[in-house]
């Protein structure tokens, strides 16, 4: 636990999110660019839009990667850890006789590139879901399914 | 779904006295706010548009409620039907109740009439609501689905733990500002002038020819100033003092070895039990005055949204300190800890860079738009300084004893008290300058933790963030160990 803080920010211990989410998030930003652009005249096609576009752009390349170096999560023993943010790096622990219940989502994109995110609901108000995103599809029912067979034990 | 059988009972037939009243005070809002200098064609008919679509529609649709809502309860379970498109059934078990809560407004306690609320654990969808019920019929219910067979049967209270005569209820009114019924009252108050109701023009003409005042005084704007300030503050303070009388005048909390059971209220009367298991954290609040006098209220972060004010329900709104300490190891045991750990120095340096950089960008932008006075304002940055280094000193915390312990802000002082199995989720957070500087914050999620209100350590220093929050874990895992589950 105590390396996990000096953990921040480096590659080790954790495990990675699969990059397979660097080739999601782009398309979903590149989705919302193209409806966001799809109907004005507000801009003209000039200088604006392609200020605009070169910032998306780089927006595009940049956000997701940066994103994707800074996921972390990891299943212990008795807890499952998070670790999450670009500017605000946020560590979630949740203690896994807290988790209330398990999802495993998959949205169209995220079907088509076979990944899933595991969404862990606890009781609480703040962090009520923990999402950990970009998972391979069996990576994230084997997850469901050992962090399934923790809860199950201990109430038991 | 099958219908209802004949032993289902309704609603109190004056129910509809309540939504004829609501609609009536609708109306004569709407009505208000439309009438005007300006009033045209157009506000007039929305105006008319709106009493037909009261009349005609919601009416009828009050009357097809009202016919379709029947309630059955039993000691095992509490049946409601309801809805007019989508009909629903709903069955409460009596163990998951955890609270049946009665509620008397001024009209239902002339017309005898009550609401109960049958609180579980869940969300708003799991609970049931009946408004309106006879008096008598609320208690009824209250009894039925209180000594069901899975509730267990507390001995009831000899005598009140805590109550507030009315003199102590008077002497907290003092201690109490409402800012949101001064804001109401100052629209209400504009909204009369733009009627031309008030004439304030006109008054000091009056007062002036009356020889109250003279011509020049009514014109020296620094004195016109600090008097409309002086009314300002002494509006809030009265509507502060009159909301706190009438809602906890006759306050009575009492203690079961399972249940906290309140009663208060002067036209709404609330009366309802609260489970040990609902209560998620103490949390104790000051205000500079009420500290000055050694005042302070308890409040009890409670389960679900719904209840109380942001998920706050007040315990003790104002008593002496060791009268808390009194009461609220009742509750969950706790004992205070001889000594508390500041956050990080650092903390100074952060927020006073942070707070410098407000003022410096809105002075430069009153330069801009205003004129080179506004470079006055600098003259706030060393007082920016000391603000940072308050909240430094007024913030520490402590983990003694399975309870975690924190203090927090410089004028209305928060003191949390979060007992361990409480713990839903720890959060650690540390945003880029925080990172920097080596510092970050810790953020405790408990089952009741408002969006607005929750409990959280500011700027530690990282070492310590990690050792407390290892230490928290193995607390939480070896206290969970010992009970398998606190939440049945």
């Amino acid at each position: 636990m105590i390396q996990l803080l000096a953990l921040i920010g480096e590659d080790g211990e954790l495990n990675t999110i699969p990059p397979n989410l660097g080739a999601v998030l782009p398309v979903t930003l590149t989705v919302d660019i193209i409806l966001f652009f799809s109907n004005n005249n507000f801009f003209p096609p000039g200088l604006r839009t392609g200020i605009l576009l070169v910032l998306s752009l780089s927006w595009i390349l940049v956000i997701p990667r940066l994103r994707y170096h800074y996921w972390r999560y990891e299943l212990r023993d008795k807890d499952l850890c998070a670790i999450r943010g670009i500017y605000n790096r946020v560590h979630t622990i949740v203690p896994l006789r807290r988790i209330q219940h398990l999802d495993v989502e998959q949205d169209l994109i995220e079907e088509n590139f076979n990944i899933a995110r595991l969404v862990v609901h606890t009781a609480g108000t703040r962090s009520t879901d923990v999402v950990v995103p970009g998972l391979p599809y069996d990576e994230a029912v084997r997850l469901r399914d050992t962090v399934r067979e923790f809860i199950g034990q201990s109430i038991d | 779904m099958e219908a209802p059988s004949e032993q289902f009972l309704r609603l109190h037939p004056l129910t509809f006295v309540h939504s004829v009243f609501l609609s009536i005070v609708a109306f004569a809002y709407s009505w208000l706010t439309s009438l005007g200098p300006e009033t045209t064609q157009f506000s007039s008919t929305a105006t008319l548009i709106f009493a037909i679509i009261t009349i005609v529609i919601a009416g009828p649709f009050a009357i097809a409620k009202f016919i379709r809502f029947r309630y059955y309860a039993t000691s095992d379970e509490l049946i409601i039907y309801y809805g007019v498109f989508k009909r629903v059934r709903r069955n409460i078990p009596a163990e998951r109740i955890q609270n049946v809560a009665i509620k008397r407004n001024l009209l239902s306690r002339i017309l005898g009439t009550a609401s109960v609320r049958i609180e579980t654990a869940g969300t708003d969808q799991t609970e049931g609501n009946l408004s309106y019920v006879g008096a008598r019929e609320a208690q009824r219910l209250k009894d039925l689905l209180r000594t069901s067979k899975n509730t267990v049967n507390d001995p009831p209270p000899d005598q009140s733990i805590f109550s507030m005569p009315l003199r102590r209820v008077l002497v907290s009114s003092l201690y109490q500002f409402s800012h949101k019924i001064t804001l109401i009252l100052f629209t209400i108050f504009f909204q009369l002038l733009s009627l031309e109701i008030i004439d304030v023009r006109a008054t000091i003409d009056y007062l002036v020819e009356r020889g109250y005042f003279q011509e020049t005084v009514s014109n020296h704007w620094p004195l016109i100033t600090s008097l409309s300030i002086i009314l300002t503050v002494m509006t809030g303070w009265g509507a502060g003092f009159i909301q706190n009388l009438i809602r906890f005048y006759n306050f009575k909390i009492e203690l079961t070895p399972t249940k906290i059971q309140r009663r208060f209220g002067l036209f709404t009367l609330q009366e309802g039990s609260l489970s040990y298991k609902r209560v998620q954290s103490f949390l104790i609040r000051s205000n500079p005055v009420m500290r000055f006098r050694r005042w302070y209220r308890l409040e009890l972060q409670t389960l679900g949204l719904q209840s109380g004010e942001q998920g706050f329900q007040p315990a003790m709104p104002f008593a002496r300190w060791s009268e808390i300490l009194d009461l609220a190891p009742k509750i969950r045991p706790f004992t205070l800890p001889e000594s508390y750990t500041s956050v990080s120095l650092r903390t100074i340096q952060r927020y006073s860079i942070r707070y410098s950089w407000v003022i410096i960008v809105s002075v430069a932008l009153f330069c801009l738009i205003w004129s080179t006075n506004a470079l006055w304002g600098l003259l706030i940055l060393p007082i920016v300084f000391l603000i940072a280094l308050l909240q430094y000193q007024r913030h520490h915390w402590a983990f003694y004893d399975e309870n975690l312990f924190i203090h927090r802000r410089i004028l209305s002082q928060q003191f949390w008290i979060i007992p361990v199995e409480r713990f839903q989720a720890f959060e650690i957070t540390s945003s880029f300058f925080q990172r920097r500087l080596g510092l970050c914050t810790l953020i405790v999620d408990t089952a009741g933790a408002g969006t607005m209100r929750y409990p959280r350590i500011i700027d530690m220093r990282r070492g310590d963030a990690e050792r407390l929050t290892e230490d928290l874990n193995l607390a939480f895992q070896r206290l969970e160990g010992k009970h398998s589950s606190s939440f049945d």
